[in-house]
């Protein structure tokens, strides 16, 4: 009878999943709270667990215990919190640790979330908003899924942070190294950036009094990918049409310091989301468990599933250590000196970006100096044209001098003093190629990172974290409001205190802590943009 | 038994379309292994000292060394990173020495903290079944 029962407790559970809507959520950018439930569940044959329901509050929720909280405050630059989130149990599970490794892992979550919502006492339905974690007594499996994690009771810090990250849509992390293979399970290079979380439990981790291992932060690009990096500290190389330069770059612990906090690198005409990255990272807070100091070079590509992620850059000898020095696809980068006192770094970066072409073009080379893109029929022809060259000029000469073209023909022009002769439409076409150079040269300009628009969309930019994509009037709109702002609070402030808007306008609510007044339907407007916008992300 | 079938069933139905674990019908772990080298800076950041043996096996590593002072056996799961003191149920905590470098904690929140790890520290047997599913 027992056993019958359970099978039915079962049934029901997986017909509920059926039924209830998908929770979370690979949402980018994101700021704000992410709300968890965390169900803890015993097995039926289970004794007393080691930790109280009390000890995961204080690991999970409470910021200033050294717990996960303050490590997602930490890693967000405040833009992410878990207000709003839950600790229930524990629960006694329906079934013996036994039958719950004789379940797949869906059958796994669903007999703990059974168990909470139909508990005799303290029964708990996990809302559809909120991100699901399971943590087990015993422990059967460790897995996480975009929109929830399946934990031990022994979880630390670092393994929490590692599968809330997948609840978040982060994917794993990954070196550039075509041979090292962390585990069976694991692809080629996955695993392998010991500096990010989201290589654990191959990542580097400090250690806390009561949580077990702190991770090591995000890497930037990671961080860069959630939206959580000021807009101003980003700095696209060669986007100015610089070739060369020496850069000072902050760390990432020291936001007050000057610099930037990343720098990408473009080097792909033909993918714009490729390039590399540089970010300094400090022995310190929750990287405390580096080796060292370090400025770390990334690689962003996709990945054959699509999706883009980071490869660092690994020495192939010895301890594998992070590349300092780099020449690839056209860049050079050096890592000259860093301070952990002073929180910077100096790198000096080249780069031939700012003379390439945009895809689809190629230099013309009418001359062998001649870097204006045009198609690869227009070189074609330019070739033809400088080949043809002698057998167009007058031989005798003429009102131009020895270089009069016969008649029917004129010079280029394609630069001064081009006076191979072509027909007159070639010389109208390289002017219009000149005239076009600028648009189809530097790709660098049009690199714009894991949160570029799809066509169509643009920033909203509300403020230098805000990477929502909105149509372009709506940034119009931010930028209206924001300029307005301040003949739109009370005079005196109010019962909302000194952000109190006047009659008819209410908080914008872009983001935590945006108090601009605008109109109601605006910030109708900017949750729903919230809320759509990884729909309209270029690059997955 | 037909509840058994309504339960597979049911089960299936979840995995195949609307399910909460989409991406985690598998049977392998989503995360990776401990290297070596990330190994030997926890034991760094832990405040171990003078190790003199360090035997590495494909999930497990067993640690000669000093802690606080006093010689420990330790083992460190390399599929999780956890570290625990022979015959301890509980993950070790660093040493003292070690302690500094802990990432900010509010410090009556430490204090309360330190006396509960104390209490959770002591040594008992480890009676949770073995964890070979990850």
């Amino acid at each position: 009878m027992r056993q019958r029962r359970w099978w039915a407790l079962v049934a029901v559970a997986a017909w509920a999943g059926v039924c209830a809507a998908a929770s979370p959520t690979e949402a980018r950018p994101f700021r704000g709270s992410t709300k968890w439930s965390v169900l803890l569940c015993r097995f039926s044959d289970a004794g007393t667990p080691p930790r109280t329901a009390a000890y995961y509050r204080r690991l999970v929720l409470t910021r200033g215990s050294g717990g996960l909280a303050d490590f997602w405050d930490f890693a967000s630059a405040g833009s992410l919190n878990l207000a709003g989130s839950v600790v229930k149990g524990w629960y006694r599970m329906a079934i013996t640790a036994a039958q719950g490794n004789a379940l797949d892992r869906t059958g796994r979550v669903e007999a703990c979330r059974q168990a909470a919502s139909t508990a005799a006492s303290g029964n708990y339905t996990v809302p559809s908003d909120h991100l699901l974690a399971v943590v087990t007594f015993p422990s059967i499996d460790l897995f996480g899924w975009t929109g929830g994690a399946y934990l031990p009771w022994d979880i630390d810090v670092g393994g929490l942070a590692h599968e809330g990250g997948h609840g978040l849509g982060l994917e794993h992390s990954f070196s550039d190294d075509p041979v090292y293979q962390n585990a069976s399970w694991a692809t080629i290079g996955e695993y392998d950036d010991p500096w990010d979380v989201m290589s654990w439990a191959n990542a580097f981790r400090v250690p806390t009094l009561t949580f077990g291992d702190g991770p090591a932060n995000l890497n930037a690009f990671h961080r860069d990918r959630m939206g959580w990096l000021p807009r101003g500290r980003v700095v696209t190389f060669g986007a100015d049409g610089a070739r060369a330069r020496t850069l000072t770059i902050a760390a990432v612990d020291t936001p007050a310091t000057a610099g930037p906090l990343l720098v990408r690198v473009p080097f792909d005409p033909a993918d714009l989301n490729r390039y590399y990255t540089i970010e300094f990272r400090r022995r310190a807070a929750w990287d405390g468990g580096l080796p060292a100091d370090v400025v770390l070079l990334h690689e962003v590509r996709r990945r054959p599933d699509g999706v883009y992620a980071s490869f660092l850059l690994r020495e192939r000898t010895g301890d594998r250590r992070p590349v300092q020095t780099l020449a690839a696809n056209g860049v050079r980068i050096n890592v000259d000196a860093l301070s952990g006192t002073t929180g910077q770094a100096t790198v000096t970066v080249a780069s031939n970006a700012p003379d390439r072409c945009l895809q689809g073009f190629v230099w013309r080379e009418a001359r062998p100096a001649d870097r204006v893109c045009v198609t690869v029929q227009t070189r074609a022809d330019t070739a033809r044209d400088n080949a043809a060259a002698p057998s167009r000029r007058n031989p005798a000469g003429g009102p131009f001098g020895p270089d009069t073209c016969l008649p029917g023909f004129v010079w280029r022009d394609a630069a001064p003093g081009d006076h191979v002769c072509v027909s007159p439409s070639t010389r109208t076409r390289a002017a219009a190629d000149n005239a076009q150079a600028d648009a189809r040269r530097n790709p660098a300009r049009l690199v714009f990172g894991p949160n570029a628009c799809k066509p169509g969309f643009v920033w909203r930019e509300a403020d230098d974290r805000d990477w929502v994509c909105v149509p372009p009037a709506v940034r119009q709109q931010a930028t209206a409001d924001n300029a307005a702002a301040a003949s739109r609070r009370a005079p005196g402030g109010g019962a909302f205190g000194p952000d109190t808007c006047r009659p008819g306008f209410v908080w914008r609510e872009a983001f935590p802590g945006d108090h601009v007044c605008v109109a109601p339907a605006t910030r109708t407007a900017a949750w729903n943009d919230n809320r759509d916008a990884d729909t309209r992300l270029r690059y997955p | 038994m037909t509840l058994r079938v309504i339960a597979v069933a049911a089960a299936l139905s979840v995995t195949t379309h609307a399910g909460p674990v989409p991406d985690a019908i598998d049977d392998h772990p989503r995360a990776g292994v401990m290297s070596e080298q990330v190994a030997r800076e926890k034991l760094r950041s832990y405040g171990v000292t003078s190790i003199r043996s360090f035997d590495a096996s494909a999930t497990a590593v067993t640690v000669q060394a000093d802690l606080d002072g006093r010689p420990l056996t330790l083992h460190i799961d390399l599929t999780r990173g956890i570290m625990r003191a022979a015959g301890a149920a509980v993950p070790l905590r660093p040493a003292r020495s070690a302690a500094r470098r802990v990432p900010r904690a509010e410090p009556r929140e430490v204090r309360r903290l330190d006396e509960q790890q104390r209490h959770e520290q002591r040594p008992t047997l480890d009676r949770t079944p073995p964890s070979s599913t990850w």
